[in-house]
């Protein structure tokens, strides 16, 4: 059996233009003798009837104080995944390729019990092989799966969290032993460049499993780190390509099948708000253990931050700009007594320039205790993270110089940067982020040096 | 239509390994490497003028020295070089016109896990418990599948040890068994 696992998103089922030119994909493999499995994500993107966010609206809007509990959001949001599937089975069936809808669970995934963020433990497809034993082209619902130790008579849905139809993808290419795994969007593969900026950017034709997943983890939404990860864990040919053209798109391989290349890609990635803790009144002793319950209280309240420095004389994280209400909650006023050996002191953190309600309160209450020290927290908002990604590339001299030249040369500051083994980061007025990918695409793609 | 039987399939017709394969890494970390043998730098810098930190970036360039994990600070930069590199670093640096201070003996120590930007809190918890076994932390970054950070040598391998007992499934296995046996 000749098995190949090709994968929908949104925008190539949202219309039933976009859905017959998938569907031609389709006939298009099973009529070269493949055994095509399909996966589909949710009809349409934000704001339109059947989208995620438009399901959870729906709930969320009986009464915005009281939030519905993953399970049930699950149990919603699944839907988008249900109905797409059942039209695009009946697409098919239609035409004279019979198809059979499949949920997560029918197909045989099965996750651990995390709502909303569940991972893969386990496939068994028998149910996919049963629908291709009797000649239907199976249509599984991406992003979910089930939990079988739920409790519950039937198992608990549950959905396996951004990015998680690429995921059931790749997952169900390596259940099915299949022989590639094809991620259909509405490019012609990876793009060097977001296209909105640079319309001329190049579609890289090879990469690596590694760049792919650092080029998605710095912004770019071609496919998700977990399918990356599944694929190159089980050697799954992964490519990704166009519904709407005969593109050969981008294949996606080891790195030992392709060196790589100087720069693979410029990415930019979220709106951000940078907090800059000022350390010049925290004593040396007490630096560590100041750090270590700032970062506490991150960890405890789930905040996902980038960008973190931790030098000599400040240190500092990005979050999502969404969180900066949570992160003044958090932050804002916090009381951190601090005891290193016979030194101690009562440290108060001040988010902003002015001091809040909640600050001027903790400082009156606490000047019994002698004198609390303000502990300034920085914090910048309306910036964005522009990266380079790229393989040895970012070992050699110079690259920190050259990116941060180009800033210079188009008057745009480095708020902060970053790097890794395959990335260089540096965090930007949110204003300047187009100008800057223009840039620094102009520098590292077109005019290499 | 014909009811689906639930071993119409035969378990046989299978590919070998579906019914116990581990698709996607647990979460948290799932483990923990130290790589030897680097230096940290800080160059005190007045950072109103951009054009200095160029200045410094650029004495590196000219003598073809690879350096990682730059960072502005509120002072200055700091980066981390190969320990082979610090002292043609230091001289370029000095030649220059720049004071550079120098800390040898460092270490970068990378905790592994797939997609750890979706795990909420998980780099913050990474850091705290790194904070809380060094005062030394000199640099931070990440990638998709790791946390990288630049420590002092003789201690990347107690923080090495406490990242892999709390975060790791293997650890906290290890550590389920050390409390049931006391």
């Amino acid at each position: 059996m000749r098995i190949k696992v090709l994968k929908f998103g949104g925008t190539s089922v949202r219309t039933p233009e976009a859905r017959q030119a998938a569907a031609n994909k389709v006939v298009q493999a099973k009529e070269s003798g493949i055994d095509p499995v399909v996966v589909v994500s949710a009809i349409g993107r934000q704001g339109e009837p059947y989208a995620t966010d438009t399901l959870i609206k729906l709930v969320a809007d009986i009464d915005p104080a009281i939030p519905p509990s993953p399970r049930e959001i699950d149990l919603l949001i699944s839907c988008g995944e249900i109905l797409s599937s059942v039209i695009f089975a009946h697409t098919l069936t239609v035409q004279g390729y019979p198809a059979m809808s499949l949920r997560g669970g029918q197909a045989g995934i099965r996750t651990d019990g995390v709502y909303g963020n569940a991972r893969i433990t386990g496939i068994n497809p028998i149910g996919i092989y049963e629908c291709l034993r009797r000649g239907s082209i199976p249509v599984v619902c991406g992003f979910q799966g089930v939990w079988v130790q739920g409790g519950l008579p039937g198992a608990e849905l549950t959905t396996l969290g951004r990015g998680g139809s690429d995921t059931t993808a790749a997952a169900l290419g390596a259940a099915l032993h299949a022989e590639g795994v094809e991620i259909y969007t509405d490019v012609d593969g990876v793009k060097a460049a977001n296209p909105k900026f640079i319309p001329e950017a190049e579609t890289l034709r090879k990469v690596t499993y590694d760049e792919v997943a650092e080029i998605a983890h710095l912004g770019a939404t071609v496919l998700h780190p977990r399918a990356a990860e599944i694929a190159m864990k089980f050697g799954i040919p992964l490519s990704v390509k166009n519904t709407y053209s005969d593109d050969p798109g981008t294949e996606v391989v080891h790195k030992d099948q392709f060196p790589g290349r100087r720069i693979t890609g410029v990415t930019h990635t979220g709106k951000l708000i940078y907090a800059r803790i000022d350390e010049a009144r925290l004593k040396e002793e007490h630096r560590g253990p100041f750090l270590a319950k700032v970062y506490a209280l991150l960890a405890a309240n789930g905040f996902n931050t980038q960008m973190i420095a931790a030098g000599q004389t400040d240190c500092g994280f990005a979050i999502d700009r969404d969180d900066y209400g949570r992160l003044l909650d958090v932050l804002d006023g916090l009381v951190l007594p601090i005891s290193s050996g016979d030194l101690s002191s009562i440290y108060v953190t001040v988010c902003g320039s002015q001091h809040s309600q909640a600050v001027s309160a903790q400082m009156d209450l606490l000047s019994d205790l002698g004198e609390p020290i303000p502990i300034d927290i920085d914090i910048i908002e309306g910036c964005t993270m522009v990266s380079l990604v790229g393989h040895d590339y970012m070992q050699q001299a110079g690259v920190f110089l050259d990116a941060l030249e180009v800033l210079e040369q188009i008057g745009v500051a480095a708020i902060q940067t970053s790097d890794s083994d395959y990335s260089l980061s540096i965090l930007i007025s949110e204003a300047e982020v187009e100008r800057t990918v223009r840039a620094l695409y102009s520098r590292f793609f077109a005019a290499p040096a | 239509m014909e009811p689906f039987r639930r071993h119409l399939t035969s378990e046989d017709d299978l590919p070998e390994g579906i019914a116990n394969t581990e698709f996607e890494k647990h979460r948290g970390l799932h483990g923990v490497e130290i790589r030897e043998r680097f230096a940290n730098v800080f160059v005190p810098l007045d950072m109103q003028t951009p054009a200095s930190k160029l200045e410094a970036l650029r004495a590196i360039k000219k003598a073809h020295i690879s350096i990682d994990f730059l960072k502005l600070a509120g002072r200055g930069i700091s980066f981390v070089c190969a320990l082979d590199d610090a002292h043609s670093i230091e001289e370029c640096l000095k030649s220059a016109g720049f004071k550079p201070k120098i800390t040898r003996d460092r270490c970068v120590l990378i905790a592994y896990g797939v997609n750890m930007r979706d795990q909420e809190g998980l780099i913050a918890k990474i850091v705290s418990i790194l904070a809380a076994g060094t005062d030394e932390i000199d640099h931070l970054g990440d990638m998709h599948d790791r946390v990288l950070a630049v420590v002092p040598k003789d201690q990347a391998q107690d923080l090495a040890q406490t990242l892999n007992r709390q975060l790791t499934e293997h650890g906290a296995d290890k550590q389920k068994e050390d409390d049931d046996e006391d």
